[in-house]
């Protein structure tokens, strides 16, 4: 089968991702939890994050509480503790930047990591390099990471996932098409269903087939995004990778719920403003709002988007069951 | 935000979350100066905002807090099994308090 490049490693991007994270987390610091379903998220009522052992007995992401408990009575249910998982990932990050500066914090539980051109100021190969951290990262936190390296960060994802958990796996690019083959398409990190389903339309399931294609087909039925992917599947290093601290956001959310619901406007507005006061922090932290006029100039300003927002991220739900309401001593008083 | 809010608020509806999407943020750096003493009441506010911040860094957050939010600051969140707290927040070190602890991870195992 021909080649889709010739080339190995003209750039070696690393992408590692924590084993089952939060659960892992929690097991690493209690080692009685070891070997034994744990799942995190009591907080939420559902399945966060589940261990290996609990998805052996059949526990997925988004399961209910009481479902997990029919099917493994025996899991460990804890609420997420995500100031432990922020430490611990925060360490994860500092063992990667030991080898590289350049690492791309993509989430609590992965990172992207470019080592090219390291294999001779640390006289190992990219492979090496990579076990080396893998070994460095299991070792020093206590469970397992799954590794994957390859020219770009699109292979690195398909990499990592390749073999999990505890994996490690190279793609050089000149072996790029023996991993694509038998890949369905929607497995590629940024092909989502809409992008499968046309996909599919023109007959292409597989991962390899779509880096086969023509570049003029690509460019006339996808926009750029999907052709940057296009290009990454066919080897070339497109998607850089973001090693700067987040600096500013385009838009900030607060959204939470609470237990029992209510329909007293007082306990809902209050709700309401401790999240529009903690939507504020952030900004006030991100310097949105930092110089005098601005500050205020944002509060008053946001008022409109906020109120034409409120409708859309207000989960409004009509409970058949009843409902107290919170004891509330001001009222009283 | 309370207009809006009445408005939007149906009566006899139970709500189980609540939220605010904050969209269109710019970073701002320089404030502009008016004639109509809008800039003078702007500088009162933001010198308010800067000493909530910073008794939010000495004594942590929500130690000074909206009196709109006080209902949401006074019972827990969540009633129930889902008000459970992680461990940790109950393990709490000489000097921690519930919102600030020590910035390393606990080891919750049995050493013999």
């Amino acid at each position: 089968m021909e080649p889709l490049t010739l080339h190995a490693f003209p750039r070696a991007i690393l992408h590692i991702d924590g084993d089952a994270f939060f659960a892992s987390c929690e097991q690493s610091r209690r080692p009685q939890l070891q070997g034994r379903p744990v799942v995190t998220g009591k907080e939420r009522g559902i399945a966060a994050s589940m261990s290996y052992e609990a998805k052996a007995r059949g526990v997925t992401r988004g399961m209910r509480l009481s479902e997990i408990r029919k099917i493994c009575p025996e899991a460990v249910i804890l609420p997420s503790d995500y100031e432990t998982y922020s430490l611990l990932s925060t360490r994860f990050f500092a063992i990667v930047r030991r080898y590289t500066p350049d690492v791309e914090e993509y989430s609590i539980d992965e990172c992207f990591a470019d080592v090219t051109g390291l294999r001779r100021p640390l006289r190992m190969s990219y492979l090496q390099i990579a076990e080396r951290i893998k070994q460095e990262l299991d070792t020093a936190l206590g469970f397992t990471f799954s590794v994957g390296l390859a020219p770009n960060k699109v292979v690195a994802k398909i990499a990592s996932k390749w073999q999990k958990p505890s994996g490690l796996t190279a793609i050089p690019g000149r072996e790029l098409h023996h991993y694509l083959g038998n890949l369905p398409v929607e497995k590629v990190w940024g092909i989502g269903h809409q992008t499968t389903a046309l996909l599919h339309k023109h007959g292409v399931k597989t991962a390899l087939q779509f880096a086969r294609q023509p570049e003029s087909w690509v460019t006339k039925h996808f926009s750029k995004p999907f052709y940057q992917i296009w290009q990454e599947l066919n080897g070339a290093y497109i998607f850089a990778l973001v090693t700067g601290e987040h600096e500013t956001y385009h838009t900030r959310q607060k959204v939470k719920t609470f237990t029992p619901p209510s329909n007293d406007r007082d306990v809902v507005f209050a709700q309401l403003a401790k999240n529009i006061e903690n939507a504020c922090i952030k900004l006030r932290k991100y310097k949105l709002a930092t110089d005098s006029a601005t500050r205020v100039w944002r509060w008053i300003s946001l008022a409109p988007p906020v109120s034409r927002t409120i409708s859309c991220a207000w989960c409004r739900r009509r409970l058949t069951s009843s409902w107290r309401r919170p004891p509330c001593i001001a009222r009283r008083a | 935000m309370s207009p809006a809010f009445d408005e939007l608020l149906a009566p006899a509806t139970l709500y189980r979350a609540t939220g605010v999407i904050l969209c269109k943020l710019s970073q701002v750096y320089y404030g502009q100066l008016d004639l109509f003493g809008e800039v003078i009441r702007l500088q009162r506010l933001s010198n308010l905002y800067e000493s909530v911040d910073t008794l939010r860094e000495k004594y942590g957050k929500h130690t000074v807090f909206l009196g709109a939010s006080f209902l949401a600051h006074t019972y827990t969140q969540h009633d129930g099994e889902r008000g459970y707290l992680p461990e940790r927040q109950h393990t709490l070190l000489p000097g921690e308090t519930a919102r600030r602890r020590l910035g390393m991870p606990m080891f919750m195992g049995e050493v013999r």
